[in-house]
């Protein structure tokens, strides 16, 4: 299913409900989320920590690899937010470094790992890809997979 | 809605004794007064309050004095001038529209008690109360009633809400009476049980609670105190102690039904300010500039407009004696003058500024309007962000970002310091000055302030008769003692090398040694201030003091680091980029040859050395090796044969051969620097390695000297700003991993400085976590991106600072 987003609030109310979706389905866990530069992966980061009560500045992590947060907010499944940039990364082991196969393992982790096809290998079964694309400077789309109805 | 509750007599005394004497030219004495009204400011500006109410005590005997005649009995007898300015007070708050409540017999506290009591009701109402002392803690209640208090002097303050009373006390703030109860108040010659001191009294309250339960738990069962650890003496003490305990927790709690009735005034504080009285009264007192902030934060919204410079340039003469000598004051307590044109921004936005334009270290709003040029805060924000994406400076952006929260916990942890060492090394130090001293009066044939430029300028120049070529002059037309001067005349007399070291010894003491133990805070722990984008490089600085300065080779760098320790049960941990900068040179300019020594693990000067002189690496001589070393790191800096020759003491024939090898050898690396050095003529600015943007107004300049000043800091900006960059990359990087693993209470990140990294790392953990910040450290670019070049990280770890020895 594709969304298609004309500006940062739209983008924030589509986040609105991929967090409420997420409190119902706290057995999704793990999301790639695919795209080129600019067609708004961490934008859509961002406005989901602020759905999640998170303060802290949300930027992409591209040198870091990962950052996480911890989620204020009250009755939500999930206790962390972990953001990651794959987009560096040359092999999965440089993953396991950094302790993902643990952060998989935590079912109370939000995982959001931007350039999944970089670390094709460590891709859980579980795990769901969403596509971002850049159509203009005003508009994007999000596809998600046709089981999240969000 | 906010009331904030003044314990008047409190915040006077405080200013009283925090400012100087200062009297209007009638003299009237104003410190107390001056001190009252600042405070009064900044209450006003940081709380915005609906209304502001005094309390006072009364000269009459209270109701704690009829039970005990020696209450606050060590009280020293007031000074005149602070009786006066106590009176002349209530004038300020008539002004100010602020009411006053007093009541004989009862104290300012319980008049505070009392209102507090009375507006329990009231659910809109947050109190805060300003007061000088700890005794009104115990007024605090959840959120609803804190307490602000000043630390020390009339600048540090504090808010202690209930959790914040926990912390501090280990027990809430009911439990403040029973505490004095225990341990008594000296200051206020409450007696307490002798013998029983903060430790016990602590323990006692935490464990049993009240006085009238630890009195019922006394005498239900002894053995549960000894198992805390209360001994059988203090046990016997307790036992005697009760009526005293009790008696003095009497003393000790704050009446809450003193007869009188609060009645919140009609207006609201702003709105029954008469500004015509505060200003009359203003000038009678002769408090230019304070007049004119009260108006600016009186009538001042709270919103995110920046000031606009509404008041001309201040000229200094056009302050009153007693402001010149307070803002001097100010400014040295590092703290901003008052024109909100110099307020220091929110880190979020000051960054935004230094990363547009890495010039500007410290951004105030005038920086913000400058550089966006909008005086909209909003708008300027907006500007910034845009440049931000265009320029490519995202990157950068999003890791000074994310540094943010790195560096709140280092200045906020602070550094632990062995301020018995520091006292030590005053001790010897001193004395080695005062012998440096001795000798240059001999030879001076004189005693004179060597500090002072214009007689260390007679006894040189003119008595002593020393002259170099080339000699400078100062601004007013003496001759110059800069040191650069100085070292001209160095072989010229011995007395001049003796001024150098005294002058370099007398800084390191005024800089380092005899400050620090004034700076630090009451567990000896030092919270320097670290500036993000400290130096227009993108490197990070260090104020308060400035960490950078501390000598890296002598002994006595050594002995001043030293004092630099960790908490106990906690190792030092400093961690070393090896040879950075060379290191980016290489991957930045793509020389093969430089690149190669740094993969096959050379000794990068030796190597140069055997390149450079076409000899084989074991037959490079010591004396190869330092030149080599030279113009490694001259290079980088843009140094031309000027500067070789003096740096290897050679010919200028030499110098210039050497520096042609060197560039055949490399010739990669000086064409990648030349256009470098091409771009920033072409373009103004340079970039590091992740995007970082510096700007060289000056290179366009027609001066030749700033001209090539600007080239040379051009070829070096990308190599210094470069390394910055990964370093802070490195900081939040560990900074993730502590997260991760949980061990936030067991590394701290406490100084970076040059190319290290310093933490305190407890002892249990320091097998595996060193290894690891190394290893992340080292991790900051992939081989791909440093084109082979490893990255190299020293480990050392010891006791303290000074004291550090490899580990790997």
């Amino acid at each position: 299913m594709v969304y298609t987003s004309h500006s940062l609030e739209e983008t924030r109310e589509l986040a609105q409900r991929f967090v409420s979706y997420l409190s119902q389905h706290p057995e999704y866990h793990f999301f790639g989320l695919s795209g080129d530069l600019g067609a708004g992966k961490t934008a859509f980061t961002q406005a989901v920590a602020a759905e999640l009560g998170i303060t802290e500045h949300i930027t992409s992590p591209t040198f870091i690899i990962q950052k996480r947060y911890a989620i204020a907010k009250e009755g939500f499944p999930f206790k962390t937010l972990i953001h990651i940039d794959a987009y560096r990364l040359e092999s999965m082991k440089e993953l396991e470094a950094i302790g993902f196969g643990r952060e998989l393992e935590d079912k109370e982790a939000l995982i959001l790992l931007e350039w999944p096809e970089k670390v094709e290998g460590m891709l859980t079964k579980d795990a769901i890809i969403m596509r971002h694309a850049f159509v203009s400077p005003e508009v994007r789309t999000i596809e998600f997979p046709d089981m999240m109805a969000i | 809605m906010n009331i904030v509750l003044l314990d008047s007599h409190a915040l006077i005394h405080r200013a009283y004794h925090a400012l100087p004497d200062f009297a209007t030219s009638a003299g009237e004495p104003t410190g107390a007064i001056y001190g009252l009204s600042a405070t009064l400011l900044k209450i006003i500006g940081d709380f915005h309050p609906d209304y502001i109410i005094a309390c006072y005590d009364r000269p009459e005997k209270t109701h704690r004095h009829d039970s005990y005649t020696d209450y606050k009995g060590t009280r020293v007898k007031l000074d005149d001038a602070l009786i006066t300015q106590l009176e002349t007070s209530k004038e300020i708050f008539k002004a100010l529209n602020i009411p006053l409540y007093e009541k004989a017999g009862f104290e300012a506290d319980d008049m505070l008690g009392t209102i507090v009591e009375q507006l329990a009701d009231n659910k809109d109402a947050h109190v805060i109360i300003a007061s000088g002392d700890m005794d009104t803690l115990q007024l605090v209640h959840g959120t609803k009633v804190k307490v602000f208090t000043l630390k020390k002097g009339i600048k540090d303050t504090v808010v202690y809400d209930e959790h914040g009373v926990k912390e501090r006390f280990g027990f809430g703030p009911e439990l403040i009476p029973d505490y004095k109860g225990l341990r008594g108040d000296p200051s206020d010659n409450i007696p307490g049980i002798k013998g029983i001191g903060e430790k016990t009294a602590t323990t006692l309250i935490t464990t049993f609670g009240s006085i009238e339960e630890i009195y019922k738990a006394l005498k239900k069962d002894k053995e549960a105190f000894k198992k805390v650890g209360i001994t059988d003496r203090i046990i016997g003490l307790l036992e005697e102690g009760e009526e005293d305990a009790q008696f003095s927790k009497m003393l000790a709690t704050i009446r809450r039904d003193a007869p009188i009735t609060f009645e919140l005034p009609e207006k609201t504080f702003k709105d029954g300010v008469k500004m015509e009285n505060v200003e009359a009264l203003f000038k009678r007192f002769e408090f230019r500039t304070l007049s004119m902030k009260f108006r600016e934060t009186i009538e001042h919204k709270p919103g995110t407009k920046i000031a606009k410079v509404a008041k001309p340039a201040k000229k200094v003469g056009s302050l009153s004696y007693e402001e010149e000598h307070l803002v001097t004051l100010e400014k040295s307590e590092e703290n901003n003058s008052g024109e909100e044109d110099d307020v220091p921004l929110p880190k979020e936005i000051g960054l935004l500024v230094s990363v547009v334009d890495s010039s500007v270290a410290d951004p105030t709003a005038r920086d913000l309007r400058e550089v966006s040029g909008e005086t909209d805060q909003d708008a300027a924000v907006k500007v910034l962000k845009e440049r931000i994406k265009k320029e490519g400076l995202q990157q950068i952006c999003d890791i000074e970002m994310g540094l943010i929260p790195v560096i709140d916990k280092m200045e906020k942890r602070g550094v632990k310091i062995d301020i018995k060492h520091l006292n030590e090394l005053s001790k010897t130090y001193h004395k080695t000055l005062e012998g440096l001293e001795k000798k240059i009066y001999e030879y001076a044939g004189a005693e004179f302030n060597i500090n002072s430029p214009k007689q260390l300028g007679e006894v040189l120049f003119d008595k002593l008769n020393l002259t170099a070529k080339g000699m400078k002059k100062t601004a007013g037309g003496a001759r110059s003692t800069k040191e650069s001067e100085l070292l001209k005349l160095k072989d010229s007399h011995p007395i001049i090398n003796l001024i150098l070291e005294y002058r370099e010894l007398a800084k390191l003491l005024s800089t380092y040694i005899d400050s620090i133990p004034k700076l630090v805070d009451e567990h000896d722990r030092l919270h320097t201030r670290f500036l993000q984008v400290g130096a227009a490089t993108g490197r990070m600085s260090s104020l308060n003091p400035n960490l950078q300065n501390i000598p890296i080779k002598t002994e006595l760098g050594r002995a001043i680091r030293d004092a630099f320790i960790p908490e106990m049960g906690m190792a030092f941990a400093s961690f070393d980029y090896s040879q950075f900068e060379l290191r980016i040179a290489a991957f930045l300019s793509g020389d093969e040859n430089l690149i190669n020594i740094f993969k096959e693990g050379h000794d990068v000067h030796s190597a140069v050395s055997s390149q450079v002189f076409g000899v084989p690496l074991s037959e490079v001589t010591s004396d190869m090796r330092r030149k080599a070393k030279v113009i490694n790191f001259g290079i980088l800096y843009g140094m031309g044969v000027n500067a070789l020759r003096a740096n290897l003491g050679s010919t200028k024939e030499e110098a210039q051969t050497f520096l042609d090898d060197y560039f055949k050898t490399y010739a990669t690396l000086a064409e990648y620097l030349e256009q470098v050095k091409s771009f920033a003529k072409e373009y103004g600015y340079t970039t590091t390695f992740l995007g970082r943007r510096r700007y060289f107004p000056d290179i366009k300049s027609k001066l030749p000297f700033m001209r090539a000043s600007a080239e040379r800091m051009a070829i070096n900006a990308p190599i210094q700003g470069t390394l910055a960059d990964l370093t802070k990359v490195a900081m939040i990087k560990v900074d993730e991993y502590v997260k991760r693993e949980k061990l936030e209470d067991k590394v701290h990140l406490l100084i970076q400085v040059h190319d290290e990294l310093d933490y305190e790392i407890d002892e249990g953990v320091k097998d595996t976590v060193i290894p690891k910040i190394k290893e992340i450290m080292e991790s900051v670019l992939t081989l791909q991106e440093t084109r082979g070049v490893p990255i190299v990280v020293n480990a050392e770890a010891g006791e303290s600072w000074g004291q550090t020895e490899e580990v790997m």
